[in-house]
């Protein structure tokens, strides 16, 4: 018998954990000829804004061990024409749709949903309370839980649709923020976002990003995403998504375990455009080789030491 | 480029049997669409090592075989190859395509070994398989009735035999002028000579050629070249920058070949952004060098931002 993998997040069943993360997918017609999207669990949007933005200047990436620093500064082309020309396409495709979108203020996260909440064509709504590289909003919101309760319940009266919350790691204590975010009615959290760092030419003294900070994402930060999905698991009682350099169905197995009900697959996607899809081909031999018949069995199963 | 729904059930249908892509695919190449659709199976290629030379102290030049590749793979254009299966260094490496042998299916690369990357790079085997992600980019523009100058920095000069083949097929008449700090750094030009391409070099320190810059020979040529003649240059960002620093003293049609940082090679990461001067307001700020290049209008970029 095949393993279930479908998993729940509130109102929305995924035909497999594996979504891919913001910002590493664009709008996914730039990965049209490279990945079966019916084969995954769900695409999330790179991150829409009310206005177009142009993002930070140049360089906007480094390289870094295991990972990369990224400024891109929520580059994007802005909801209206989001909504007339990439919305079309994601609307045609075989698996969910996961629509992420930001704003600077309370107002702004109000007036894109509600200008999106009418369309048709997508299943989910991830508000980026966490992004680390613009000067407003971003940080400001996920680092504190009031703000994230009041933006939470306030999105939460405009739609029905599945509302998901992603939270950064660069707080003391990120699993009061993810239960604000329950406590506002999200229906599930996600979490890492990327942890803020920094990479220095030694020969030039200067910062690798223009912006001089960045956001670390890539196998380096797995351990501190696991760490961070096991502390919300605990907390909280809606589903939580795992994120942070997952690069295989192993790395994707940690998370779930640990307590995290799906995963997104972010930085891997720019190495091996196939990375989403072959983790869940991973998760199906994982099930099958280890008799477990739905994949929900998995989450949170950790087996702790009895001496922690 | 050198190296460098409010439809909340709408999921239903994902258990339905979808046919597969490829199978949509040929079917729509049946039906006669000309669009070209690409699958993965295009875009992501293994390609086999012939050989790897050293032709020139730290540089390389690496001969690979694969018919799609061969095939498919335009002059100007790029492939992002993996160099480990490991995270460590985590991106791809980008490499502009250096030649083509339709005939042999071969693919070659020049590179140089410039930091860890490039170094497990220039330690394949012949018959080893490199993971690649390409062609990707856009293609060198040619004008049939006007002549070429080529202006190569350094390994710059990669994407420009390629070219130099496709100009020679057109009839072009092509000048390559090539700057390196010293001779020993040169890379041999015998298969530009081949083509009937006139080879001028400059050495920052006078060992061949010209003492000087590429951007000194190509202000010594643009005082024979006719009005017409359409450069290309290609290089470290200083050198195309005094490039267009000549080209702005000398106005001549110009394309430059952009070498940024780049990890995905396909406009996801929008991590590539280099500045573009805006004609109208409304205009992007930034262009995308995987996607909107690697070659770009040279008047159209801002290279001193």
């Amino acid at each position: 018998m095949k393993p279930d993998l479908r998993v729940n997040l509130g109102p929305l069943t995924l035909q497999n954990p594996v979504m891919t993360a913001s910002g590493t997918f664009g709008y996914a017609q730039e990965f049209e000829d490279l990945v079966a999207f019916e084969r995954l669990g769900a695409v999330v949007t790179k991150t829409v804004t009310l206005e177009p933005r142009q993002g930070n200047p140049p360089p906007r990436i480094a390289e870094t061990p295991c990972g990369m620093l990224n400024s891109i500064g929520l580059a994007n082309v802005g909801v209206e024409t989001f909504v007339r020309e990439k919305l079309p396409f994601l609307s045609g495709l075989e698996t969910a749709v996961v629509v992420n979108v930001a704003g600077r203020t309370q107002e702004e996260f109000v007036r894109i949903v509600e200008r999106l909440e009418p369309e048709v064509g997508f299943d989910a709504f991830e508000l980026n309370f966490s992004c680390p590289n613009v000067r407003e909003g971003g940080l400001a919101f996920s680092s504190n839980p009031d703000v994230t309760l009041r933006v939470t319940q306030a999105v939460r009266r405009l739609t029905r649709r599945c509302l998901i919350v992603k939270l950064t790691p660069n707080v003391t204590d990120i699993a009061t923020v993810a239960q604000a975010a329950e406590d506002g009615g999200a229906d599930a959290v996600s979490a890492i976002n990327t942890v803020v760092g920094m990479a220095v030419d030694v020969y030039t003294r200067k910062p690798k990003l223009a912006t001089v900070t960045g956001g670390l994402s890539g196998p380096a930060i797995r351990p501190v995403g696991v760490a961070r999905v096991w502390q919300i698991a605990q907390r909280v009682s809606v589903p939580v998504i795992g994120i942070g350099g997952i690069a295989s169905a192993e790395d994707a197995l940690e998370y779930l375990i640990a307590g995290a009900t799906a995963v997104q697959i972010g930085t891997a996607t720019f190495v091996d455009p196939t990375t989403a899809q072959r983790t869940v081909d991973g998760l199906q031999a994982y099930c099958a080789e280890t008799g477990v018949d739905r994949i929900t069995e998995l989450i949170g199963s950790l087996v702790l030491p009895e001496n922690p | 480029m050198g190296l460098s729904g409010s439809e909340h059930q709408r999921h239903r249908s994902h258990f339905e049997k979808k046919p597969r892509r490829n199978e949509v695919q040929s079917f729509r190449n049946q039906s006669g669409n000309r669009r070209l659709l690409l699958t993965h199976t295009h875009l992501l290629q293994k390609l086999t090592v012939e050989k790897l030379v050293e032709v020139a102290p730290g540089v390389f030049q690496l001969r690979t075989r694969n018919n799609v590749l061969a095939g498919r793979a335009q002059p100007g254009q790029f492939v992002n190859i993996r160099v480990t299966d490991g995270h460590d260094p985590l991106w791809r490496r980008p490499l502009s395509v250096h030649d083509v042998d339709r005939r042999h299916d071969t693919v070659d690369f020049l590179f140089a070994v410039v930091g860890r990357g490039t170094r497990l790079l220039s330690q394949v085997q012949p018959g080893d398989h490199l993971d690649v992600l390409g062609p990707l980019g856009n293609t060198f523009p040619v004008f049939p009735q006007q002549s070429a100058v080529l202006v190569a920095g350094g390994l710059g000069v990669a994407p420009f035999l390629f070219f130099a083949r496709q100009l020679a097929a057109a009839g072009v008449s092509t000048v390559l002028l090539y700057g390196v700090r010293k001779a020993t750094q040169l890379v041999p030009t015998d298969a530009f000579e081949e083509l009937g391409v006139l080879v001028k070099v400059a050495t920052d320190d006078g060992s061949a050629g010209l003492p000087g810059t590429v951007a000194d020979l190509l202000r010594r040529e643009l005082r024979t070249q006719p009005e017409d003649a359409v450069v290309y240059t290609c290089g470290p960002l200083p050198a195309v920058r005094a490039v267009a620093r000549v080209l702005a003293e000398t106005p001549r049609r110009a394309y430059a070949s952009l070498e940024t940082r780049m990890a995905c090679g396909i406009g996801a990461c929008v991590g590539c952004a280099v500045r573009v001067r805006r004609r109208r307001p409304n205009d992007p700020t930034y262009k995308l060098v995987c996607k909107d290049g690697p070659i770009f209008d040279l008047e159209e970029v801002d290279l001193e931002a």
